[in-house]
């Protein structure tokens, strides 16, 4: 990668403090995003793949708190950014999606008002010229009769047009960033395929930067170029999909991958993997995954730090020791 | 597969629900579906379908409004609660959520022994035994006796519904989505001992999942719903290299696979899911069918059978069409 990414992250902490204790989410976090690139973050419940989501944005509240590390967007640090700034750059050059756009959209106020509503933020445009924009923006995320659409309310969608809707309005701003949270979770299959078929065009259309969260690696070989994985709060691995699924980096992969039913012989045995992650309030000394690695070595009680295999893929994994980054 | 006994047959099977002031809706409608002592079938289909309508119905949770439901040879579409009752033991099911489907107010022991109490007369001793030996069938350690579903992971919570489905040595249970609250790994190390559990005791299973790549992995045959009705059925892997519904070929198009350089075809239907109070005329499956004729319009397709023991509801599978 020749020129700097669109958005850096860099050894990122998020904390939250409840009465049992610290919990650390994040427990140093580093990657990047290049311009028009689709990254996938993936990892299993309470990995902290939303958390990362949300620190990007600065959208942790109290009792959660960034207590460390460094978000680099477009040249600016977000850090710094004090909280009207952030407003403009949260829906502005920043868009985010959630997991239910039932839930996420306003049930009183319909599709247009909403809609225009997030235009007038970023934009001083108003009358007729607002409307073709939104009417626009509802075509552009593959709506049928936008006009329509414009005076629905949220409950008279399904959940494919909810989402599609919520698509529009991230839209709306021209973001350099889309951050996707488990955008098609809650949909079935063959609505699952279009809502990613627009994101993938979207992409090709206008160039944006997406950050895909999802606990599926099915959608991740789908959908992205690379792939960041999470493991209790830190990076385990980072590679293209290529790479990833031909020649896992990091022995959590290889057996997430070892375990989806899809890769194996019918009726076969999959493979589990033993013990459960380590409690996010305990301090992990080493490898967070030792506990649970088949290839655990003496040298796995010290942390690991991300190690490069090759141009397209580095793993926290102290097997790939000689060249570390 | 032994002999092949049917265990479970359902002919014709109607279910409505019934709301005050409006017309009873058909959530399912002229299912006709055969059930294997020892075998597992897998039901697949989208939201709303009606998969959990059809399990809740073969165990007699709901009460059919037309059909038969044959149980080991026995109609008990019309049976009432007290004639079901010895039924009980024979079917069992385990739902998708363990947190919201065990009383979060009993023990593990509780909850466990709570069938054997209510089906069985044994002595404190022997119950205590009982419940050792179940929660060892299901890798739950002794432990774990005396916590709450709360104290629990998902995991093992949804081993201690397993627990309680055979209690009673069931013939059949119906499986509802027994993995879609899990991770990944987790939903491995739960299907592994379903498969287990299947070959030790020879159960039969209704495998109902929206979960393509999983109803692959664990069934021997498989039905792919839409719309309340059954549009495909047959041996897993027939269906999945020959599916002959055009929906069937749609949902195998969009489930994503874990293999980049493996891409699907592209068959992305329209639209979404019709409303089940108004379901379209002709095939229901028309207003998204990408080889949609003007006949599925008009007439509903009967069954056609690819082979004996595939069948599909189309009419492009008519041996008379051009």
């Amino acid at each position: 990668m020749v020129e700097a990414p669109l958005l850096s992250v860099s050894n990122l902490h998020v904390t939250f403090h409840t009465p049992s204790g610290d919990v650390r989410a994040l427990r140093g976090v580093d990657f990047s995003v290049a311009s028009g690139e689709i990254v996938g973050l993936v990892g299993e419940t309470g990995c902290g793949k939303s958390i990362t989501g949300r620190a990007i944005m600065r959208l942790i509240d109290p009792p959660g708190e960034i207590t460390e590390g460094r978000i680099q967007f477009d040249g600016q640090d977000l850090n710094k950014l004090n909280e009207p700034a952030l407003r403009q750059l949260r829906g502005g050059q920043i868009a985010m999606i959630f997991q239910n756009p039932g839930a996420a959209l306003n049930p009183l106020f319909t599709i247009g008002q909403q809609l225009t509503a997030v235009i007038r933020q970023h934009e001083t445009i108003r009358g007729t010229t607002l409307r073709q924009r939104a009417l626009q923006l509802l075509a552009d995320v593959g709506l049928p009769d936008p006009r329509d659409i414009f005076h629905t309310y949220p409950h008279q969608l399904s959940g494919g047009m909810q989402q599609r809707a919520m698509i529009a309005i991230a839209l709306s701003s021209n973001p350099h960033l889309l951050i996707a949270d488990e955008p098609t979770t809650a949909l079935d299959v063959t609505i699952q395929a279009q809502i990613l078929d627009l994101l993938t065009a979207l992409r090709r259309a206008r160039g944006i930067s997406i950050i895909l969260i999802t606990h599926d690696l099915s959608i991740v070989a789908e959908t992205c170029d690379r792939v960041v994985v999470l493991y209790a709060g830190k990076v385990a691995e980072d590679a293209s999909i290529r790479r990833l699924f031909a020649a896992p980096g990091h022995p959590y992969t290889e057996a997430l991958l070892d375990a989806l039913p899809q890769r194996q012989t019918r009726k076969e045995v999959l493979r589990v993997i033993s013990g459960s992650v380590p409690s996010g309030i305990a301090a992990i000394p080493g490898c967070a995954f030792a506990n649970r690695c088949a290839y655990v070595m003496d040298i796995c009680s010290q942390p690991p730090p991300l190690f490069r295999l090759n141009d397209e893929q580095q793993a926290a994994c102290f097997r790939h020791k000689g060249n570390p980054t | 597969m032994s002999a092949s006994t049917v265990l479970l047959q359902v002919r014709d099977l109607r279910v409505e629900f019934r709301s005050r002031g409006r017309p009873p809706v058909p959530v399912i409608d002229g299912i006709n579906l055969d059930v294997l002592e020892g075998e597992t079938l897998g039901i697949v289909g989208e939201s709303g379908c009606g998969k959990t309508t059809l399990g809740r119905c073969v165990t007699r949770l709901l009460t059919p409004a037309r059909g038969q439901i044959l149980f080991g040879g026995q109609d008990i579409a019309s049976l009432n609660q007290k004639q079901l009752r010895p039924l009980r033991k024979e079917m069992q099911l385990v739902f998708q959520n363990p947190f919201t489907s065990l009383d979060p107010r009993m023990k593990v022991m509780d909850l466990v022994s709570e069938p054997l109490v209510t089906h069985l007369t044994l002595g404190p001793v022997q119950r205590h035994e009982y419940v050792a030996r179940l929660l060892q069938e299901v890798g739950l350690s002794e432990d774990l006796r005396s916590r709450f579903p709360h104290q629990l992971s998902g995991g093992q919570a949804q081993r201690v519904a397993l627990a309680r489905a055979l209690a009673l040595n069931p013939r059949l249970i119906v499986l509802d989505e027994p993995t879609s609250a899990l991770d990944v790994s987790v939903q491995a190390q739960i299907i592994n001992l379903l498969l287990d559990l299947q070959r030790r005791h020879r159960l039969t299973y209704l495998f109902i999942s929206h979960d393509l790549g999983l109803i692959q992995h664990i069934s021997d045959r498989i039905a792919v719903m839409y719309l309340g009705e059954i549009v495909e059925i047959g041996p897993c892997e027939e269906v999945f290299a020959h599916p002959a519904h055009p929906y069937t070929q749609a949902l195998l198009a969009s489930t994503p696979i874990p293999d980049p350089t493996g891409k699907r075809k592209r068959l992305v239907l329209e639209g979404a899911v019709p409303g089940i109070s108004k379901p379209p005329p002709g095939c229901r499956f028309h207003t998204r069918c990408p080889y949609v004729m003007e006949i599925c319009r008009r007439e509903a397709p009967p069954l056609f059978r690819p082979t004996p023991e595939h069948q599909a509801t189309c009419h492009l599978l008519n041996p008379n069409h051009l």
